[in-house]
């Protein structure tokens, strides 16, 4: 009998154990915010073979088709998944062939990183050098996305008025 | 006990990811939680040996665990067939983490397989029958001795 109570003490620690170490694979940094500076830099990184768009610290960015007109549409718990490439002030720096930089102002009052008025993100389960969100559809709180990987040939064609600090304002084509 | 480890591994996974991920989404995040709460109870319990501690009442209590694991493998199993397709309480799951998925869907589908296995191994009427009918001609050729 005590054998038994032991195995079930075992089995129980085990799995406290594996969700503590991240049994699904995750490695639980991903929910750590990333930097934003006042200068937010963006520069273009070749990974698996795309000229992708990346921050300073090589984490990839990604554009959703529904916020291709400006429109911020993922807060809340989207921010959890996609997180905000946030400026602290100013313009961010890099230049992006065919595409415009430049910011807009979220309903949470942060500012943030534009390509031709679309918002940037990171994925949260991306690590440095690493494009894992490409494509994916999902949905929060019933607003649906379909997020990409932002490159220089596919930015939203028509740059958007920004607001707040204000964008770079030039089309850049 | 591999039903009920596969049952607290369905349960692990969930708590894992909603602390790596789901905490923020309403309604999933709460159930992740409830997956691995429901996932702990049902798996210790099924741990303890009920039939062996209290005759009567330990095969029905032992059978409870059972389907209730059953139960809450095989939801937590649908729920993600639903959310891969379209939003579940308004979030859509892409696949974010396959590995966790993977993971996951492994352990709920031993679960259901085991604890059913168990469940027809021990609990089934026809075996219930069986037995009786057993017990039966021993009582029968007892009083014919």
């Amino acid at each position: 009998m005590k054998r038994l109570f032991a195995l079930a003490a075992m089995a129980f620690a085990a799995a406290l154990f594996l969700a503590a170490c991240g049994g699904g694979g995750g490695d639980g940094s991903s929910r750590s915010s990333r930097p934003t500076g006042t200068a937010t830099a963006v520069a273009t990184k070749r990974i698996d073979g795309k000229s992708v768009l990346v921050d300073a610290n090589g984490n990839a960015l990604y554009m959703s088709d529904q916020e291709a007109s400006g429109a911020v549409k993922c807060t809340g718990s989207c921010g959890q998944f996609w997180e905000p490439l946030a400026i602290q002030g100013g313009q961010p720096s890099g230049t992006v062939s065919g595409g415009t930089l430049g910011v807009l102002q979220r309903p949470d009052g942060k500012t943030q990183v534009t390509l031709n008025g679309a918002p940037l993100y990171h994925f949260t389960q991306d690590q440095p050098g690493q494009v894992t969100g490409d494509g994916f559809d999902d949905a929060f709180d019933g607003q649906q996305f379909t997020w990409h990987v932002a490159t220089a040939g596919n930015a939203p064609s028509a740059p958007m008025p920004t607001s707040g600090s204000g964008g770079s304002g030039s089309s850049g084509y | 006990m591999l039903a009920a480890l596969s049952l607290l591994a369905v349960g692990a996974v969930h708590l894992q990811q909603y602390n790596e991920l789901y905490s923020a989404i309403p309604t999933i995040g709460t159930l992740f939680v409830l997956n691995f709460v429901a996932a702990t109870v049902l798996g210790v319990g099924l741990l303890v040996p009920f039939e062996r501690l209290w005759r009567r009442g330990g095969a029905w209590i032992e059978a409870t665990l059972a389907l209730g694991g059953i139960g809450v493998a095989t939801a937590a199993y649908v729920f993600l067939l639903i959310a891969q397709r379209r939003p579940l309480f308004g979030f859509m799951e892409p696949g974010y983490n396959p590995d966790a998925i993977l993971t996951s869907q492994v352990s709920e589908i031993a679960t259901v397989a085991l604890l059913g296995a168990y469940l027809v191994v021990r609990h089934v009427p026809i075996g219930f029958r069986g037995r009786r009918s057993a017990t039966r001609s021993t009582s029968t050729q007892e009083v014919k001795a």
